[in-house]
């Protein structure tokens, strides 16, 4: 992977015998900004808790205990040896549905954002790479151009799906197809894919007027071959900083939409449902709430820092 | 650039017509039925069959959709089942409600955000930029629907149920 | 009535029926705010609800809001007092019981007027304006839609289905036969006529005022009740003023109600606790149920009341697609839920549901009725013998309103006890119903019913009978036995109150054999009072009767 820096300005900054391939100097910014560590920390615990939450968690998630998970009057009991962080309204442990819910929160998460990228990317590479054709046939003795506007159509189609009121494409899919894990992922990436296309769609125009991209077409090179060997490459960076940063928002819709009781179904512990079930008890027990909303912040946090140095290190705009 | 410009406004009147479409499609294929919503639970199925057909909702999806644009294209924009009232002065009533809430937003945003911005770009490097930007992209990954109960129960609900203070209404201003 | 409240004004003599009516309280009420003493006339009382008034064009709502509020604007030929029973209101006297079981006729009391919108006399009501508002229920032209109820309750009136068709402006069936007598004829023999005149729907409109156009009306309405609206801004407040022309001497008590509409649950706590309000109009939120309860301030202002009502699975009895069809399925599951549990979960605010009837429908309810208990090896067995002793998967549907996907939830962990494993679909209250009401689509669920009126058959026949266990129809079991159909309607139109007791609890018994349910609890309503509300009880039909509670101190 080349970054277009000058050299100059390479040799400026680490010396004249230092001519350090695109790979090292990525690692070399990465490696000193404390944010990075602190994001790469953060998600490689978040992936370990979310495998080891089989065996970390000290009850089954769903499982309510009848006979001590709830008070006399109904309400659920406070941390205690046997439940480390108290337990919910139905008395199942909380301890245990926070850590499963970390297999939900970024199995959606990171799913619903590779979809949503891949659909992004091709959908914002095509439309600028194609651009708006026209091709021209003889029909008889007429000449007609017949417009490919394939650009302009796939543009468009981005600004349609931008300005569709999300939350409500979400709950009419749930309520006509009925919940499910899928389902989540599918609608979330089906509204998360514009931001990518645009962004791609925006740097491949760049990319498809510098002169390698020439070079490689006046020595013949088909259009597929420049397409996913010379330009793809180019925007891969950008690719994955908008990946890892897309993750956080991907978490936070999940939420959203458990929140409003559209997302997973239950019992599957996710930690919006676990905000939702709980807001009556805003000022009387307000752990039930802290917990999961912590845990939601912290996975987005830990995201957002990641992506943040990702971007800082790998594009070449921000080179000072 | 005047032709740029009604270029992307056409775009843009395009963009509403295939939206509003898309809406009505969703509303329409949305299994919930406006007719029992009104009728209450409780109605026969012939009470709910009857309002059913007297608010046109039986009719084929073409007709029922050329209906809503024809409405749309004079103004009115229909009538809310749920709450008995005609849209339009249901929205225009809220409006200033909501421009309340987004105009305090933005306000409030800018007096603390622009002060921290400077801030943090001034004393680049130090500790007070730091923290201006690390409090920043905390606050930023807290979901909204979150630090509301949060801020409830801490700026509202606590003080005014131990100390008798009432910083903040529960509800309302 | 505080012991030792200030009466600041004594109004006229208070009636000694008045006064007995709301000493006396022989519902199972905890409600220290009405006991003795004579209620001060004046002043103003304030609640608020979290939902909207959904109209105030008494043919037309059917929510609990509406209701209330247009029992302080009109008046209905008979009503149901605090207890459930019903007594004369517009009409002189109760309605002699026809011999046929098909003929009433009703006198109206004289000197009764309609109130206009600045507290004037609009014309005394006769038997024509009777005759008008019945038909008006009816009447397939209402805009924007018609009534909910001109067929479920009014079409067994004789001429009733020719006024629905359009055919005709007025039923045969419902004549005045002079300016103060009033004549219904039934194509039927059926005592819960009086019911549902007592409701809303009944109520006695101006034919001037109320037209076809139901919006108008609803902006200003003209009653006969003893409030008339002097404002109200949709989404925010209604205000009502005692209305000085009302017919019963030394009533109402208030000056004036308001009523904030929009207002949540929590907030409506904390403006009683603040004195800016003084009754909730909307349950407790679950989180605060148990502090608000215990809290010692709020010890003799709490109010409470089983509700008729029952909350309830249901089995989809013909599915063709689980065992659910087979009944000693149906019975297993009935063993196999921990009720106990249940509600514990909703803080213990009702009670359990042996049967369908709840304690509070006195008409119908069987204290022995008590086919099964929470046993789950009995219920094992029952799959045993059916022959599914590995239990079975399914669909299990309800709506999303707080607390029904707990309760859910807690009910599949019972099921998955005997092997059924069931996936929980929760909707928005306008799908759910959609899905519910479609034969077979959801094959499980829990739901609640609450009453139209306190007579059992509103709760056998629009949820129990076989014309209602089809699409659009509120019978989600779909069940369908024609000799509990025949008993049903045999029992409909029995006049006998010791007989129609019996038979209804024999039809309960017959369909709790059957099993295509498993009624599970009755919901208590639980209100807070502010220290001024000094007359206070909990209405069994409208919840809040607002017309007939005082403040003190004014």
């Amino acid at each position: 992977m080349v970054a277009n820096v000058p050299l100059s300005a390479m040799r400026r900054e680490l010396g004249d015998e230092a001519v350090v391939s695109g790979r090292s100097r990525a690692w070399i910014a990465l490696r000193g900004n404390p944010a990075f560590w602190i994001g790469a920390g953060g998600v490689v615990v978040l992936i370990l808790l979310a495998l080891l939450a089989p065996i970390l968690a000290p009850h089954a998630p769903d499982l309510q205990f009848r006979d001590n998970g709830l008070t006399a009057a109904g309400d659920p009991v406070g941390p205690s040896a046997e439940f480390p962080f108290g337990t919910d309204r139905l008395g199942r442990d909380y301890l245990s549905r926070l850590l499963f819910g970390a297999q939900t929160s970024l199995t959606v998460g990171i799913g619903a954002n590779a979809i949503a990228t891949l659909v992004g990317v091709l959908v914002g590479a095509t439309a600028a790479y194609v651009g708006n054709r026209s091709v021209s046939r003889r029909l008889g003795r007429w000449a007609v151009r017949l417009p490919f506007p394939v650009s302009s159509l796939l543009m468009r189609a981005t600004d349609v799906m931008l300005s569709f009121p999300a939350l409500l494409l979400a709950i009419a899919l749930v309520a006509v197809i009925g919940p499910s894990l899928l389902l989540v992922l599918i609608v979330i990436a089906s509204v998360m894919w514009t931001g990518t296309a645009r962004i791609v769609y925006g740097r491949v125009l760049v990319v498809k007027e510098l002169d390698f991209v020439e070079a490689a077409r006046a020595l013949g090179a088909s259009g597929s071959r420049i397409f996913f060997g010379h330009i793809l490459p180019h925007v891969l960076s950008l690719i994955i900083v908008y990946a890892t940063l897309g993750i956080a928002g991907t978490v936070l819709f999940e939420a959203t939409l458990s929140y409003l009781g559209v997302g997973v179904p239950p019992p599957a512990p996710s930690w919006g449902t676990m905000i939702a079930d709980h807001v009556g008890y805003y000022a009387t027990d307000p752990r039930l709430l802290m917990l999961p909303g912590l845990a939601i912040m912290g996975t987005i946090l830990a995201f957002s820092l990641l992506g943040d140095a990702l971007r800082d290190a790998l594009d070449p705009h921000n080179w000072r | 650039m005047a032709s740029y410009i009604a270029r992307r406004l056409i775009w843009a009147l395009v963009v509403l017509f295939v939206v509003a479409i898309l809406t009505f499609i969703l509303a329409y294929v949305l299994p919930a039925d406006p007719a029992r919503v009104i009728a209450g639970a409780h109605a026969s199925a012939e009470d709910v069959a009857r309002i059913r057909h007297a608010l046109g909702l039986d009719q084929p999806f073409l007709v029922q959709l050329g209906d809503y644009l024809a409405r749309v294209f004079q103004g009115n924009f229909g009538h809310s089942y749920k709450q008995d009232r005609d849209v339009l002065p249901l929205i225009l009533q809220r409006f200033p409600a909501t421009l309340e809430l987004a105009a305090g937003g933005i306000v409030l945003e800018l007096l603390i955000g622009i002060p921290l911005g400077v801030l943090a770009a001034v004393r680049r490097g130090s500790n007070s930029d730091r923290a201006a930007t690390g409090l920043s992209i905390v606050l930023i990954s807290a979901p909204s629907f979150w630090v509301g109960y949060l801020l409830l129960n801490f700026l509202a609900f606590q003080p005014l149920v131990n100390a008798g203070i009432g910083i903040f209404p529960l509800s309302g201003v | 009535m505080k012991p030792n409240g200030i009466v600041r004004r004594l109004g006229p003599l208070v009636t000694a029926a008045v006064l007995v009516a709301s000493c006396s309280s022989s519902q199972a009420t905890s409600s220290p705010a009405a006991s003795g003493g004579t209620p001060s006339h004046g002043g103003t009382l304030s609640t608020a609800y979290q939902g909207d008034i959904q109209s105030l064009d008494p043919a037309i709502a059917y929510d609990t809001e509406s209701w209330a509020m247009e029992e302080l604007l009109f008046s209905t030929l008979v009503t149901f007092d605090r207890n459930a029973k019903l007594v004369p209101e517009l009409a002189e006297s109760m309605p002699t019981l026809p011999a046929d079981g098909k003929t009433y006729t009703f006198t109206l009391r004289k000197g009764v007027n309609f109130v206009k919108s600045d507290g004037s006399v609009l014309r005394e009501m006769t038997a024509d304006d009777v005759v008008y508002s019945l038909n008006r229920v009816l009447d397939p032209n209402l805009t924007p839609n018609p009534s909910p109820v001109a067929t479920s309750f009014f079409g067994n009136i004789v001429g009733a289905a020719d006024v629905i068709a359009g055919k005709v402006t007025a039923a045969s069936g419902i004549k005045a036969l002079d300016p103060n007598t009033v004549e219904i004829d039934l194509v039927q023999p059926d005592s819960t006529l009086l019911d549902v005149l007592a409701d809303p729907f009944g109520s006695i409109v101006p034919k001037e005022y109320a037209k076809e156009d139901s919006a108008a009306f609803s902006a200003a309405p003209i009653g006969t009740g003893p409030f008339y609206l002097k404002s109200y801004t949709k989404g925010q407040e209604a205000v009502f003023v005692r209305n000085p022309q009302y017919w019963q001497a030394g009533l109402p008590y208030l000056d004036e109600i308001d009523v904030h509409v929009g207002v949540d649950a929590n907030s409506q706590l904390q403006q009683v606790e603040a004195g800016t309000l003084d009754i909730t109009g909307d349950p407790f939120p679950s989180g605060s149920f148990t502090s608000v309860v215990n809290d010692p301030r709020y010890k003799d202002r709490i109010v409470h009341q089983t509700l008729v009502s029952v909350l309830y699975i249901w089995m989809d009895t013909q599915s063709q697609d689980t065992p659910l069809k087979d009944a000693k399925v149906r019975q297993a599951v009935n063993y196999a839920i921990n009720k106990d549990n249940i509600l514990k979960i909703v803080h213990n605010e009702g009670v359990i549901a042996n049967c369908i009837f709840p304690p509070s429908m006195p008409a119908g309810y069987d204290p022995n009725c008590k086919p099964y208990t929470y046993d789950v090896a009995k219920a094992k067995q029952l799959m045993a013998d059916a022959g599914y002793p590995n239990g079975f998967s399914t669909t299990f549907y309800t709506d999303t309103a707080d607390p029904d996907p707990q309760i859910a939830q807690a009910i599949q962990q019972d099921l998955a006890a005997i092997n059924i494993k069931v996936n929980i679909v929760t909707q928005e209250w306008a799908t759910f119903l959609t899905t519910a009401e479609t034969p077979h689509a959801a094959p499980m669920g829990y739901v609640s019913w609450y009453q139209d009126y306190p007579d059992p058959s509103d709760f056998v026949d629009p949820i129990l009978s076989c014309a209602t266990a089809v699409k659009g129809g509120s019978n989600f079991a779909l069940y369908c036995n024609k000799d509990v159909d025949a008993k049903a309607a045999a029992a409909r139109g029995e006049q006998d109150p010791a007989k129609r007791t019996a038979e209804y609890q024999a039809i309960e018994s017959q369909i709790m054999a059957d099993a295509p349910w498993v009624p599970i609890w009755h919901q208590d309503w639980y209100t807070l009072l502010s220290p001024r509300v000094q007359t206070f009880y909990l209405h069994p039909v409208w919840y809040y009767d607002l017309g007939n509670y005082s403040v003190s101190g004014g």
